[in-house]
Formats: structure tokens, C-alpha cells, sequence
């Protein structure tokens, strides 16, 4: 299997791995994210029906509502939060869910993500090292 | 980080449990967003609320009210206004909240009061007597209050949570970075504004239209003489939301760190300059309408974020003696503070006799219970909140133009 690594910045630390979820737009947990079952729910995100949980989310950062740690908590405290996060930057609600549930976050990755993973692959992440290891789904 | 004898021993615990686990929060989201020290702050916009839990388990409501419980057993170290709650309301079951959270709400008023919390229950919290002024460190949550004090007070707060705020307000610190500092608060992205706003709307529209071409970059907007405080706040509540979380913005000639352009660039360049013309307005109304002129219309909203008492007393003006149509609701949002002003100066009392709903503390347009699929309003933001959580048809426009809506009970 085609395995690729990635190099970025651990933002918070940890080592988690589990299947892609890739989303090229940003996620507004408080509205588009559903923490009783995991689903992403915003009727126009292209991750709709797709549900987050124990997958790695890779998008470029969260956007919208302050309410994103709150419901992103919700989530963790429900067994629905994600394995892990990998954005292309910091978005300081983001960082803030990572940090108070405990699951690693790399972001600043070098080269294009988006080029990189797709859903479905299989992915690792160490957050204490900054790297990102992909295992290519077969085609 | 650069931490005082004093943070370190709270976050070894010295100070309890609870004060240790926010210290160890603060510290970590600090150093992962790169900051240097933890600064004292004089206000905070706090989300003191049980979150919406509706089909999660009993365990995670409980903890939750554990966890509010334990907080209010500590004071705030300086003033702190909270945030919006679903329950609380005078119209609470319409704003989707439970029977336990409305009573939960009871319990926390008479807890807030003994630690200091003002359960002020607003979006907009400078217009209810949190209004820190220029250059002053806050901690707020509130995506568009975020936005607000930062660019129209001169205030310095970077995108607080639930979590972070909780922390701030007992621990009365929040980690310099982001907005907090000088050398983020420089614009990056020029966007120069070449058609004349006519209403609170067309500047949400400038908003969402920078929120969508900004990536991270802090706009500054050139080709605006003066701007009302609803203006801004418009401008305040589309920035974080179409495509990117931007907390602050510029308004050369207007706003406090933008004397000129070449100041709130901080003398540099900036990256991307854009022109925001009659087309681009056009455009950023149509990409957020689904209504077609002349369908019907079933809620109108106003008061995203919370209306001012001018908004209320124009909106009373502009309904009075002419009720809506039977098949639309109309709602305005505000605080609980203003709602009783509007009472008192006999608004409230107009906007009822005409048909409409002021409701206080609560926001209706989160409430999937209002079962609205065609909805019009002043608010980008309340917009993206209807297409995304209720699935509904949307257009917005002006003040005058959505009462219009809901007197004739249709768009356009």
C-alpha cells in the first residue's frame, strides 16, 4: 500500500490514527455538527451525513460560531469526538476543543493537504512529533 | 511560557481543583496558539450555559451542570456579562429549550449572582455596559462581539470558548496572542469600497463578502465616510462567518487604529487588494438568496446580532398601526436590558399590538421548533444559521424592507 508522510507543526500533542475525513471548506461545529451522534448535520457542507467520529478531520481550520468548543466538547463527552485534527492553520476555537478534550492537533504542514489525503485514507497522527502519516485507500 | 509564582502554584492545583484545571487549560491553549504570558484582563463576555444537548445522554447533561455548578462556587475577578442561552426566555419553549434547562436557568440566576456572573444573556454585550475601551485586554466569547470589540471599541480579545471564557473570568488572565497583540492587528487585505451601503444589510454583505475572499487576513475597507453602530455590527457578525474566522477589521478614517491606510497596514503593503463594487454587493445578496420575488414568506428575524434599542424603536415605528400578515412570525431578538427599555418607552407594546414577538435573553433563529422554511431577515449571519440548521429559503435585506415582508406575507 502507497504510504505518504507529511511534515508540520504538533500543536497539541498526543498520537491518534483512524480513517479521513477530508473537507477542502472550513466546519462550524456549533451549526453544522451534530454532537448526539457525530454526523456533520449543516444541510450545505459538503461533509453532510458523514460522521466524525474516531476519524482523523482534516480541513483547513473551523470558522463561524465561539460555540465551537462547546459543542465539539459535547461531543467528546458523548464518544463522538474525532481520533485527531489536521488543518492548515491555527484557528484559536479549534486549538481551544483540541486542547481541553485531549486530542492531538498538527497543523502548517508542508505542501498541499489536500493534494495528499483523501476520505478514506488511512491516517496517523503524532502530534508530538508534527507528522502526519498517510496510508493511501487502494484505488 | 513566562509564568508568575502565583499561575504556576494555581496550576498545580494550590487553588483547587477547578481553578488548577483552568490554569492547566489557559497555559496549554496559550503556548499551542504561541503566546508568551498569560495578561490580565478587565473584561469578559462569558458562555456560562448548558450546551445544547438534545438526544445526548444523561451523564453529559449532568456533568455539564456539575461542572456550571462548581463554577459559580468560585467569584469573577472582574466584569463579566454572559452569553446567550436557549433557555431563560420569555418565549423559552419557541427558543427550543427543555423544561430542565429552563429550570436549570433559574437555578443559575440565583448562582450567578452570588459569584459575580451578570446574567445578561446577550450577543451584543457592549450595548448593555460591557464596552471596554481602546487598547484594554478582554476575553470574550461571541464570534460577532469578538469582532466588535476589536475593531469598533479598540478593545483586544481573541476568539474566546465556552472553556477559555469560564477560565478567564475566574482566573482574570487570558494568554497573549492573536488580537491581543499589536503586530496581529495589522490589516493584510485592502478592500476598497466603491459603491455607497444603504442599509445595516448591504454592510453585513461587505462583511460576508470579505469573510469569503480574506483566507486569514485582517481587512481594511477604504471608500466609507462614517458608520452606524448597527453597521458595524452587521460588518461584526458576517466576518466569521462564510469562509473564514476573522476577529477583527478596519474602516480607514472610522474606526480607532485606522487614522490611514498606511497605519492600519502598519506600514507595510498589503498582500490583496480587492474593490468592492456595485457587482460584488449584488452577487454576496444573491449567493445567500433563495426566495424568488413575489413567494411567500413564513418568519421574518431581526435582531441578529441582538438589536439595539434604535433598531426596536424603528422597527416599532415602521409596524406601527399596520399589523403583519396572519401567516408570518415575526421576531426580534434582543437583551433582557433592552427589552425592558422597549417597554417601557411603549415600543414593546407597538411591536405586539402589531403581531410581532420582541423575545429577550434567547436567539429564535437557532430554534429548528419555529419549524420556519422561508425566512427573511437583516442578518448574513442569521441567514447562514437557517440555510445550515432549518433548512430554510432565505433573503435578506434591509430593516425596512423585511417589515415589508412580513406585513405583506411575501418576499420582494
Amino acid at each position: 500500500m502507497e504510504t505518504k508522510r507529511i511534515v508540520g507543526k504538533g500543536i497539541v500533542g498526543g498520537r491518534a490514527e483512524g480513517e479521513a475525513v477530508v473537507s477542502t471548506v472550513p466546519l462550524c461545529f456549533r451549526t453544522e455538527y451534530d454532537p448526539a451522534t457525530g454526523e456533520v448535520i449543516g444541510l450545505r457542507h459538503p461533509l453532510r451525513g458523514q460522521n466524525l467520529r474516531d476519524k482523523v478531520l482534516v480541513m483547513p481550520h473551523t470558522k463561524g460560531s465561539c460555540g465551537n468548543s462547546m459543542a465539539f466538547s459535547t461531543g467528546c463527552k458523548e464518544g463522538n469526538g474525532p481520533a485527531a485534527l489536521v488543518c492548515l492553520r491555527r484557528e484559536p476555537l479549534a486549538v481551544l476543543s483540541c486542547v481541553v478534550n485531549g486530542i492531538p492537533m498538527v497543523s502548517d504542514l508542508e505542501g498541499d493537504l489536500f493534494e495528499v489525503i483523501d476520505t478514506g485514507d488511512f491516517v496517523h497522527v503524532d502530534a508530538d512529533a508534527g507528522v502526519v502519516t498517510v496510508w493511501k485507500k487502494p484505488i | 511560557m513566562d509564568l508568575t509564582g502565583e499561575q504556576r502554584s494555581i496550576a498545580q492545583g494550590e487553588a483547587g481543583p477547578l481553578l488548577g484545571k483552568y490554569m492547566n487549560w489557559l497555559i496549554a491553549w496559550g503556548e499551542a496558539m504561541g503566546a508568551k504570558r498569560l495578561v490580565p484582563v478587565r473584561s469578559v463576555h462569558a458562555m456560562l450555559r448548558t450546551p445544547s444537548t438534545r438526544g445526548c445522554s444523561r451523564r453529559t447533561v449532568e456533568e455539564y451542570i456539575a461542572e456550571l455548578r462548581q463554577v459559580c462556587a468560585h467569584r469573577v475577578k472582574c466584569l463579566t456579562t454572559t452569553q446567550v442561552a436557549s433557555a431563560g426566555s420569555n418565549y423559552w419553549r419557541e427558543s427550543g429549550a427543555s423544561q430542565e434547562e429552563a429550570a436549570f436557568e433559574s437555578e443559575l440566576r440565583n448562582l450567578a449572582r452570588r459569584s459575580g456572573f451578570q446574567l445578561t444573556r446577550t450577543c451584543t454585550p457592549y450595548l448593555v455596559g460591557n464596552a471596554p475601551l481602546k487598547g484594554e485586554v478582554c476575553a470574550w466569547t461571541e464570534s460577532s462581539a469578538v469582532v466588535y470589540a476589536n475593531s469598533i471599541l479598540g478593545a483586544r480579545t481573541t476568539r474566546h470558548g465556552m472553556e477559555s471564557s469560564l477560565a478567564a473570568a475566574l482566573l482574570g488572565v487570558t494568554p497573549a496572542f492573536g488580537e491581543v497583540l499589536d503586530e496581529n492587528r495589522r490589516a493584510e487585505l485592502h478592500i476598497d469600497v466603491g459603491v455607497e451601503l444603504r442599509s445595516e444589510a448591504e454592510y453585513g454583505a461587505l462583511g460576508f463578502y470579505a469573510s469569503a475572499v480574506a483566507r486569514s487576513y485582517i481587512p481594511v475597507f477604504t471608500g466609507i465616510a462614517s458608520l452606524a453602530a448597527e453597521d458595524a455590527k452587521q460588518i461584526s457578525a458576517s466576518l466569521p462567518y462564510a469562509e473564514s474566522a476573522i476577529s477583527m477589521f478596519h474602516v480607514v478614517g472610522v474606526t480607532p487604529e485606522a487614522p490611514d491606510l498606511q497605519t492600519a497596514c502598519g506600514s507595510r503593503a498589503p498582500r490583496v487588494r480587492l474593490a468592492f463594487g456595485a457587482r460584488e454587493l449584488r452577487d454576496t445578496f444573491q449567493a445567500m438568496t433563495d426566495l424568488s420575488p413575489g413567494e411567500e414568506v413564513d418568519t421574518v428575524i431581526l435582531g441578529c446580532p441582538f438589536a439595539s434599542l434604535w433598531e426596536i424603536q424603528r422597527i416599532a415605528e415602521g409596524l406601527a398601526g399596520r399589523g403583519i400578515a396572519d401567516s408570518v412570525q415575526l421576531w426580534v431578538a434582543t437583551s433582557y436590558q433592552t427589552a425592558m427599555e422597549a417597554e417601557r418607552l411603549g415600543f414593546a407594546e407597538l411591536i405586539r399590538e402589531s403581531g410581532g414577538r420582541l423575545m429577550h435573553d434567547a436567539c429564535p433563529g437557532s430554534a429548528a421548533i419555529l419549524g420556519s422554511r422561508r425566512v427573511v431577515t437583516t442578518s448574513f449571519k442569521q441567514a447562514h444559521h437557517a440555510q445550515t440548521v432549518l433548512g430554510s429559503r432565505t433573503a435578506i435585506a434591509s430593516m425596512e424592507r423585511c417589515l415589508e415582508a412580513a406585513r405583506k406575507g411575501r418576499w420582494g
